[in-house]
């Protein structure tokens, strides 16, 4: 089967699925995971399709390419639910909290509050966001810093940059 | 308490349990189910956060919407609305969670292989969902993880659980989630009392010093106005011997001062180091004492650094910062107070300017510290660079890649250099202003009093401001800024005290969770019947690592545990030596249960051996020697000719006098596990824990090694475990685990008999493994 002709469906228990290429000889679809190679450097390209052992199907090297209109779109769904990041609009105080810095932030989808570890270092990523990490692990981004409000950049410049 | 369980409010903004709206909206449709468990729900399909709750109660599991109600009616109350979505247990058929950056999602998947339900949360709810959903397919699914006495598996406090396992992530990276100041530093100051002598001596001293620095203006004044004019107008009989007299004083009261300095300097440094010191013993004590638990949830690195730097901050603090402040203090009211006893009118003119000097120290020492702050990160960025590459130099030799690690260092060097550029720039900046600003206060003080001098001198008195009382009154004025300054820097010295001060209470504060009962039982001789009965162990309190495993050993025995990782053979070891408790049966060693023993004479009598040694910094000897200090020579090479060590130690230099460990001699893998079995031989152990103490040598130091083992595990109870089914050859018994229960227990032969069983497959898995490393 080629890479680009694949067909990607959602069972009816929600689960992403890989149809077979000929259905007629009874081979079933499979439940398929969906993994960005370089989710920030090259985001739309290198999708690596997995079975649910973690065995990659198919590593599609770029999602463009697709040529079923609904597997393209299911799978940009997929991946944008995977690597949802809430954005930073508006830092309201950066706390120092001993071992840790106490954030709240204005995101688009919300008012929140998370620590980070004093000693992890933002990642700055491709096209100059910056990806935050917090203790448990939730990861949130800073758009681009420039876009912020002055009170914000002086909170950066004490505890980010 | 109230505090404890506030928490969540204070950290995240996040309730801390099920709002009242819900509970009362569940007990109306629910009216029969209690709840369980429940784990917040803090996004939703839109992704933007919410505040919906997922509840696990008796039969059903119970989504929670939340819509924030409008007031109604004009009332101000607002009443939300809670939408209640609930699936009997009998419908659901599994969960599935899908992981994301910060998205993440629960499926619920009914017996018709639909969906049920989908709910989205941060990871920060992981833990609490992932308990839900344990407790849900528990429930759903009762027999595949038959629970204890037949009863459901209920969680006890779900509240509690729920919050603590939302907690779990800050505790793993803080010190401290709570910090009361004003008790952190109360109790600081605790510390003083049992050198209350030597600290009142020193702030007398400190008092003295203060007072006695005021003199020498007011001396000054006494000599131009009570001693020169008068001279000058004939008025004062001897005036040369009043010039001595001042002299004599001036000279008395610098002698004082210096005498005082170094009476507070010296009494103060002392009684600071004893603190330090006792603080250092204290925790170190403390740290022997506490349960292998808390060493999971920290980083060696955090605790160090309380032992050394956190109480060397202490000492700063209470040699310095405190005394420093209570003199600065006293300076600056006993100027004020000097200079309107002088003259009321010219004082209040120099009062004024206070506030706004204090307030430009206290702002120069925040800033300051921001750029510290920022400095600091580029140097932790610089030394990263050199920690990270140093070590692999080879690579970097190997792949020609010399210049772009030149690069990258210079990089970050540059970025240090701009850093240390904006603090001078700040600082010589700063500096020159302040100093322009007090010489506009003498200007001041010049332009409004030396008039007045003058109209002192062309009225012969009458009217005006005598010399003398116009040169003290600038004297003093140059004695405000020193403590000025330091009273600005003020909030910084205390708060970096009260950090160190909280961290070092912090591991004080936590209590071990092992202890020796008061009327334990000290164990003479260990014989080696080990009996577990029905043992259930978890470390979180929901996921069981253990299961009901029973099994009895005889003294002596030899018993392999074989199983895949994570099946709960390390654990079940660990109980042994009662690193933990277990939740719920019970362990016993020679009839007496393990919580009702001393743990000095229990631990004392388990040799462990570990699958990466380890050896402290000394001599082998010592290192052989560790369980046995007062061990002979003769022992020792008798203990290391039986772990066949003997042989190489001898082909050091320095033989058993070689200094191993950190910055010691290097030894191969083969070699310190062989050392670490004479070390177990020694103590002559009367129960022995071999874990996995082969798997990481290769085959002709296993054999030595494995020989040596047999030599060591005669006569005594021991349990090895072991991927290498090989090495469990001699075993009395295998006991199989599989996913925390012993599910499978007899010799080899037995086992492989039963043809479906777990290890007969995994020997299988082995023998063919080998055959292919033959061909």
């Amino acid at each position: 089967m080629q890479m680009n002709t694949i067909k990607l469906r959602r069972r009816s228990d929600g689960r992403l699925t890989l149809m077979p290429a000929d259905e007629s000889n009874g081979a079933t679809a499979t439940p398929v995971k969906v993994v960005r190679c370089f989710p920030w450097s090259l985001p739309t390209r290198y999708i690596s399709i997995l079975d649910d052992k973690n065995k990659e199907l198919f590593l599609l090297e770029n999602l463009e390419a697709l040529e079923d209109k609904v597997s393209r779109e299911l799978l940009i769904n997929e991946i944008s639910e995977r690597t949802y990041l809430p954005q930073i609009q508006k830092i309201d105080a950066i706390e120092d909290e001993i071992d840790l810095f106490k954030w709240r932030v204005q995101t688009k989808s919300g008012e929140r509050a998370f620590f980070t570890r004093r000693r992890e270092i933002p990642r700055e990523v491709a096209g100059g966001q910056v990806v935050l990490k917090d203790i448990s692990g939730d990861r949130y981004v800073i758009e681009s810093i420039d876009a912020l409000d002055e009170k914000s950049r002086n909170w950066l410049w004490l505890y980010l940059d | 308490m109230t505090e404890k369980n506030n928490l969540l409010e204070k950290l995240f903004f996040q309730p801390s349990k099920i709002p009242d709206a819900v509970a009362e909206a569940l007990a109306q449709k629910l009216p029969e189910d209690a709840v369980s468990i429940f784990a917040f729900c803090d996004l939703n399909e839109q992704r933007q956060f919410t505040e919906n709750w997922l509840i696990a109660t008796d039969h059903h599991l119970v989504f929670a919407k939340v819509i924030d109600g409008e007031a109604t009616n004009g009332a101000h109350i607002s009443v939300p609305a809670v939408e209640l979505t609930e699936i009997p247990f009998g419908r659901i058929r599994t969960l599935e969670l899908l992981e994301g950056f910060t998205l993440n999602r629960l499926d619920v998947i009914g017996e018709e292989e639909n969906l049920l339900l989908s709910v989205f949360f941060t990871r920060r709810q992981i833990r609490a969902i992932g308990n839900v959903r344990f407790v849900v397919e528990q429930k759903c699914n009762p027999k595949t993880d038959a629970p204890t006495n037949g009863t459901q598996h209920d969680v006890e406090k779900p509240e509690e659980k729920y919050r603590e396992s939302v907690l779990q992530a800050i505790r793993e990276a803080k010190s401290t989630v709570i910090t009361r100041q004003q008790n952190v530093f109360a109790r600081l100051m605790s510390y003083l009392g049992p050198h209350k002598k030597a600290t009142i001596a020193g702030f007398a001293a400190s008092i003295f010093l203060t007072i006695l620095g005021l003199l020498p203006p007011y001396i000054t004044r006494v000599l131009v106005d009570d001693v020169l004019q008068p001279a000058e107008t004939g008025k004062l009989a001897d005036p040369s011997f009043w010039i001595w007299v001042i002299i004599g004083s001036l000279a008395l009261v610098w002698t004082g001062s210096v005498l005082m300095n170094f009476l507070r300097l010296r009494l103060m440094s002392f009684v600071g180091e004893r603190i330090a010191t006792q603080l250092r013993d204290e925790l170190y004590q403390h740290l022997q004492k506490l349960s292998l638990n808390f060493y999971h949830q920290r980083s060696t690195g955090s605790i160090i650094s309380r032992v050394t730097s956190d109480t060397d901050r202490l000492w700063d603090f209470i040699t310095f910062g405190i005394i420093e402040f209570i003199i600065s203090l006293l300076t600056l009211i006993g100027v004020a107070i000097a200079l309107f006893l002088q003259d009321v009118s010219l004082a209040s003119l120099v009062v004024i300017p206070l506030p706004l000097m204090l307030y430009l120290f206290y702002r120069h020492s925040s800033r300051m510290q921001g750029m510290f702050l920022r400095i600091w990160r580029k140097w932790s960025a610089l030394t990263a660079v050199l920690s990270d590459v140093i070590p692999g130099v080879r690579v970097v030799k190997a792949f020609a890649q010399e210049d772009h690690e030149i690069e990258r260092f210079s990089g970050r060097n540059k970025a240090v250099r701009e850093e240390a550029f904006r603090i001078h720039r700040t600082w010589t900046r700063f500096w020159p202003s302040m100093v322009m600003l007090m010489h506009l206060c003498s200007m001041i003080v010049w332009a409004i009093g030396a008039p007045r001098v003058l109209e002192f001198v062309q009225t012969g008195g009458q009217s005006g401001m005598p010399l003398g009382v116009f040169i003290a009154f600038s004297g003093y004025m140059w004695m405000f800024w020193g403590p000025l300054q330091h009273i600005g820097m003020m909030t910084r010295t205390f708060n970096r005290a009260i950090t160190s001060a909280s961290r070092v209470f912090e591991i004080l504060d936590t209590t071990p969770t092992i202890v020796t009962k008061k009327d334990a039982v000290k164990l003479s001789r260990l014989q080696g019947k080990i009996k577990f009965r029905d043992v259930t162990f978890s470390y979180d309190g929901i996921r069981n690592v253990l299961k009901t495993v029973s099994f009895d050993v005889e003294p002596g025995e030899m018993i392999g545990l074989v199983g895949p990782s994570g099946s709960g053979k390390s654990t079940l070891v660990n109980l042994i030596c009662r690193f933990y408790d277990v939740a719920e049966g019970s362990i016993t060693v020679d009839g007496t249960d393990v919580r009702e023993l001393d743990l000095h004479s229990l631990r004392k009598q388990i040799g462990v051996v570990l699958q990466e040694p380890y050896l402290f910094h000394g001599t082998i000897a010592e290192n052989i020697a560790y369980g046995q200090p007062e061990a002979t020579l003769d022992n020792i090479i008798e203990a290391s000719r039986a772990a066949n060590a003997h042989e190489f130690i001898c082909s050091f230099p320095d033989a058993y006098d070689s200094v191993v460990g950190e910055r010691g001699l290097t030894l191969s893998g083969g070699e310190r596990q062989r050392i670490s079995i004479a070390r177990a031989i020694l103590n002559k152990p009367r129960l022995l824990i071999l874990d996995e103490a082969t798997s990481s040598v290769d085959t002709e130091t296993e054999k030595k090694i494995q020989e040596a083992m047999q030599r060591l595990v005669a006569g005594r109870t021991t349990f090895a475990i072991a991927h290498r089914l090989s090495t469990l050859s001699s075993a009395n018994r295998l006991f199989v685990m599989e996913n925390g229960k012993l599910v499978e227990q007899g010799t080899h032969q037995q086992l492989l008999e039963k043809e479906e069983g777990v290890y007969a497959k995994l020997h299988k898995t082995q023998a063919e493994l080998q055959a292919l490393i033959a061909v």
